[in-house]
């Protein structure tokens, strides 16, 4: 009996799992030319989507009878992982992840047999693009403090109200939407919809400019008075609030699963440079002020590894992870930005210009300390699940 | 465990791990119109269930209908317990 039959902790990878990784890092290296101009120009590559989707990434965690491929989580961790490691492209990794903890898993752990056999066959073969619809200009953290509102009327809800912040939004055909049904319950009126793009008076703003992930759209989206049927509620009135948290438990344990695996690719990167750039006649690696960063990096990356897939392991095996989803939600954001800063610091004057491609790293993971609950956010979450009152 | 060994239990974990102060509670007190638990609380409060009770609560069924106070926590945890078994 192994390990995993006994339920230890294993993170060592099967021979399947380690195939499946050196797959996606492949398909991830294909994917990466073009990056620096997505980057520069702002823009989506529907094609790299579909070239996700014939893969099996974006079903990796669906069942075969969906549409998916029916890996169990820690084998879709190592494909993500994989993938991310051969890809340079931020925002195509913020975007498998993001359709995927945040729409697709809780489409498929709580979804209706009917909307499961609507949607996820589509989202898995990349037909379809699907955002996650909380955040409102004047909630944020405050998550809960929602002004959009579903009206109950015959046949189903009339939604009206304005989501920011939303990744995909721009280019999505299905948005996953919190609104209040019940507005004088504050959190215990909300609600959760499944609203397809082509609904009138679905409204999909224009991308909006950002700092980094720029190749992952970011916009508005509005609802005006959008009949959404009865049938397109995900879980029962009223449970929107613990749907979110369930949403987010997910989201905050995997969002980053794919910039693992460039964190694991960056730190290599950064060690065949201090071994190649010569400097007052040795390479640079010889200087401990760049051997230690490599060092510093290295931790990180195990660190976070770790976490991730405990968590993995956690949820796996149908325990509750709610710390562990939050500190490897604030430990791999803030990581991410400390190793990609290492980075630039090592590359010098090379790591500084757009044309290295080193730069980038760093304005791609300046956002992961906002998005998905802030650090901040994450701290007084584990404060409190200490017994902090 | 029967309703009322439940009911106790619950009682006690808010009291004791999720309110601030000496906070005595009523079973039939809503705890969410007076703010007494807010959404992490809630979060808190599954995990007791699931773990302690033995419980397992589906998301869906985190409603206002179920967890507004201790006495509806208590008839909620009891059909459940009642269909899983």
């Amino acid at each position: 009996m192994g390990n995993a039959e006994r339920g230890a902790v294993d993170f060592s990878l099967t021979a399947e799992q380690k195939e499946l990784y050196q797959q996606q890092a492949e398909l991830g290296r294909k994917l990466s030319q073009g990056a620096a101009d997505r980057d520069r120009d702002g823009t989506f590559s529907s094609e790299a989507w579909l070239s996700l989707a014939s893969s099996g990434l974006l079903g990796c965690l669906i069942p075969k009878e969906y549409g998916g491929q029916g890996h169990d989580l820690v084998t879709s961790i190592a494909m993500l992982e994989g993938f991310g490691y051969g890809c340079t492209d931020n925002g195509l990794n913020l975007a498998v992840n993001g359709q995927l903890w945040s729409v697709q898993e809780p489409l498929l752990s709580i979804g209706t047999e009917d909307q499961k056999r609507r949607y996820l066959p589509g989202l898995c073969r990349g037909e379809m693009v699907a955002a996650h619809g909380m955040t409102e200009p004047d909630s944020g953290s405050n998550a809960f403090a929602l002004e959009t509102r579903a009206e109950k009327v015959e046949g189903g809800y009339k939604l009206s109200g304005r989501k920011w912040l939303i990744g995909l939004g721009p280019v999505c055909q299905l948005a996953l939407v919190f609104a209040s049904t019940a507005p004088a319950r504050g959190s215990w009126g909300l609600s959760a919809f499944l609203v397809e793009s082509d609904s009138e008076g679905f409204v999909r703003h224009p991308v909006r400019d950002k700092m980094g992930l720029r190749s992952s759209p970011l916009g508005d989206l509005e609802f005006k008075d959008v009949l959404v049927p009865e049938s397109n509620r995900l879980g029962q009135e009223g449970a929107g609030m613990a749907i979110f948290n369930a949403t987010m438990e997910w989201e905050r344990a995997f969002i980053f699963t794919s910039h693992l695996g460039r964190m694991r690719r960056q730190l290599e990167e950064c060690v065949d440079y201090a071994n190649r750039r010569v400097l007052g006649g040795q390479p640079i690696g010889r200087h401990q002020s760049v051997s230690h960063r490599l060092a510093e990096m290295k931790v990180r990356y195990e660190t976070s590894r770790l976490l991730l897939y405990r968590t993995a392991w956690l949820k796996s095996q149908g325990r509750p992870a709610t710390m562990e989803a939050t500190m490897t939600k604030l430990h791999l954001g803030e990581a991410l930005v400390a190793s990609s800063l290492d980075a630039i610091r090592i590359h010098g004057g090379r790591g500084y210009l757009t044309e290295f491609e080193v730069e980038r790293d760093l304005r791609d993971t300046v956002g992961g300390v906002i998005y998905s609950g802030t650090s901040d956010i994450q701290k007084n979450l584990i404060a409190r699940l200490l017994g902090v009152k | 465990m029967n309703r009322q060994e439940i009911e106790e239990r619950l009682t006690r974990y808010i009291q004791d791990e999720l309110l601030v102060g000496n906070i005595t509670i009523e079973p039939d007190e809503d705890l969410l119109e007076s703010a007494l638990l807010d959404s992490i609380s809630i979060i808190q409060l599954v995990h007791f269930c699931e773990q302690e009770l033995k419980v397992k609560i589906p998301h869906e069924d985190v409603t206002i209908e179920n967890f507004a106070s201790v006495e509806l926590m208590g008839s909620y945890l009891t059909s459940r317990i009642q269909a899983t078994h």
